[in-house]
């Protein structure tokens, strides 16, 4: 069904730079951004997977230079952390970030930037939608894995530790300039990490179709990402030095994320939020638990739309009822998630994953607050919240 | 010249509009708290003197509501400190919402309306202003405005009742703030 909104908005700036040895692309790229001493973000995993060297061989026999790495990035970034790495930026006179890792990473260095450019150490008040006017310093990203997304996105979450809270920034100005993408950087990845990351952009592109800011841009995007995932998922989880494999998935996450970054996600994404909040989940892992009582439950509402994916999905023998074809994408999600399970031991329940059921009402109430609860098509009730949650468990 | 003070006319017509009906949700919003527990359960876990606003890109109108003692107040429209503010782009999407054209989950959709603040607070929010809208609006329009079609208790109905009664008179009375 050929669906066009009333109104919708679109954006995606960032120059993707995607192959094998994209990575000596580099230099080049800093060039074009006017940029010569790139601060780098990054984490102890990243660090110890070698993929830093990989970086600073590039920079050799250059007259460029890396101006500091920051490697201690958590994986729940902070308002700190981001002051502490801003400082670092200005000490070090640096003039452009470059995030190497997965979405901390990515998001820290969005969060660094938004310091930098308003000259502030209170991120605080810059939370919410559209709120940094100011250009951002050059920023180049480059994933080290394939699921978040977040080197095409608009948003970024950062911890304010005093207050206890998440804060969400959503912003057309903390895009990244450039995204490169290059399979060397995730062929270290574990097979557990690459089935759980995948799961994550498979999430994004699913719910980015049939959640109520989908658009024909975020659909063409989710189309193709969803194709990718479904043919290069397990060939990635089955041998991970596969570089071409690695390349396509490296694609589809970042296809994924600009869907979603333009088309938002629902309550799968609500509940995996919830669940990592609260029972520290992995948002990889929740997402793929609940994708298919998510896809379920929208079935009333958007059947028709959902069904459209059965074919990407592998769904051959079509039923021609909307509602049927529908329930057989979310079962194939589920055969995926039982054969990522098979493959690396990935949970596919709650209780697999270590959540206690005591913490089914907390995760319940925390998700009905969480913001992709609005943009999901079927209304969202605490009530709701807690049936999924006892079902996915 | 003539086309453009037409269009400003119908600009400022726009935005009287908006004026009253952003005073009406406000003064809902105290009413309502007075009568219907559930309301406060939605902003639970605002603190004692948070201050909602909500309001209209560029330059207004808006107006603030302050959550004390247990109760939601109505502190009008004059431009003060607020925790959470729920901004409508501009005019034409503040009417379509505001006199029930447009459900707020399609506002947000659409872009049309943004958040500064916490976007966990701002769910909350949202949803009070559901429990608002449920008793202000008629029965046949919910079904438009919500995911869900809103059910009614008989209690329900009776604060429905009473909330048209007593509205223009207070309004009236909060005209002025």
């Amino acid at each position: 069904m050929s669906y066009v909104p009333d109104y919708y908005e679109f954006f995606c700036p960032v120059k993707i730079v995607s192959g094998i040895d994209a990575l000596p692309c580099l230099i080049h790229e800093l060039d074009q951004l006017g940029a010569k001493k790139p601060l780098i973000v990054t984490d102890q995993g990243v660090v110890g997977a070698g993929l830093i060297e990989k970086v600073k061989a590039v920079f050799e026999g250059t007259d460029r230079e890396i101006g500091g790495i920051y490697d201690k990035t958590p994986p729940d970034s902070s308002d700190k952390i981001c002051n502490e790495v801003a400082r670092m930026y200005r000490d070090l006179g640096c003039d452009c970030l470059l995030a190497v890792g997965g979405g901390s990473s990515i998001d820290t260095a969005k969060g660094v930037n938004i310091v930098i450019t308003e000259d502030t150490d209170d991120l605080l008040q810059f939370q919410g939608a559209e709120r940094v006017k100011k250009d951002m310093e050059p920023f180049i990203v480059i994933p080290t894995t394939a699921g978040t997304g977040s080197e095409v996105t608009s948003a970024a979450v950062i911890a304010n530790v005093e207050k206890g809270v998440k804060m969400s920034f959503t912003s057309y100005k903390i895009l990244p300039d450039v995204a490169l993408l290059d399979p060397k950087m995730t062929l270290t990845m574990p097979p557990k990490i690459t089935a759980a990351t995948g799961m994550d952009a498979l999430t994004h592109s699913i719910e980015a179709y049939y959640c109520l800011q989908k658009n024909p841009v975020s659909d063409s995007f989710s189309i193709t990402a969803i194709k990718l995932i479904m043919d290069n998922l397990i060939k990635c989880v089955e041998n991970g030095k596969d570089a071409a494999a690695r390349l396509y998935m490296a694609n589809a996450a970042l296809l994924a994320g600009v869907s979603f970054s333009n088309s938002l996600v629902g309550v799968v994404h609500g509940l995996a939020h919830a669940a990592g909040g609260v029972a520290h989940v992995p948002h990889g892992i929740a997402n793929a638990i609940f994708l298919p009582y998510g896809i379920e439950y929208n079935i009333g509402k958007v059947g028709d739309i959902i069904a459209e994916l059965a074919p990407l999905m592998g769904v051959t023998d079509s039923s021609g009822v909307a509602e049927q074809d529908a329930k057989a994408v979310a079962d194939a999600v589920r055969d995926l998630n039982r054969k990522l399970n098979s493959m690396t031991g990935m949970p596919i329940t709650l209780k697999d994953a270590g959540v206690d059921k005591g913490l089914l009402e907390k995760i319940a109430k925390t998700a009905i607050n969480d913001g992709t609860i609005i943009m999901n098509p079927e209304e969202v009730t605490y009530e709701d919240a807690l049936e999924l949650l006892k079902k996915a468990y | 010249m003539e086309a453009k003070a037409a269009a400003k006319a119908v600009y400022q017509g726009k935005r009287a509009l908006v004026s009253t009906a952003l005073l009406a949700l406000g003064v809902a919003f105290e009413l309502i708290s007075k009568s219907d527990p559930k309301i406060m359960e939605e902003v639970s876990d605002f603190k004692d003197g948070f201050v909602l606003c909500l309001g209209v890109l560029p330059a207004g109108p808006e107006i603030y509501v302050l959550k004390e003692g247990g109760r939601l107040k109505y502190l009008g429209k004059k431009e003060r400190a607020a925790d959470l503010k729920i901004l409508f782009k501009n005019m034409d999407a503040a009417v379509k919402l505001l006199i029930g054209l447009m459900p707020a989950h399609t506002a947000f959709a659409q872009h049309r309306a943004i958040v500064h603040g916490s976007l966990y607070d701002a769910m909350q929010a949202n949803r009070a202003m559901a429990v608002v809208q449920k008793y202000l609006f008629p029965s046949l329009m919910l079904n438009y405005l919500f995911k869900r079609p809103a059910k009614f208790t008989g209690r329900e109905l009776m604060i429905k009742a009473m909330i048209y009664a007593t509205l223009t008179p207070f309004l009236a009375i909060n005209a002025m703030k």
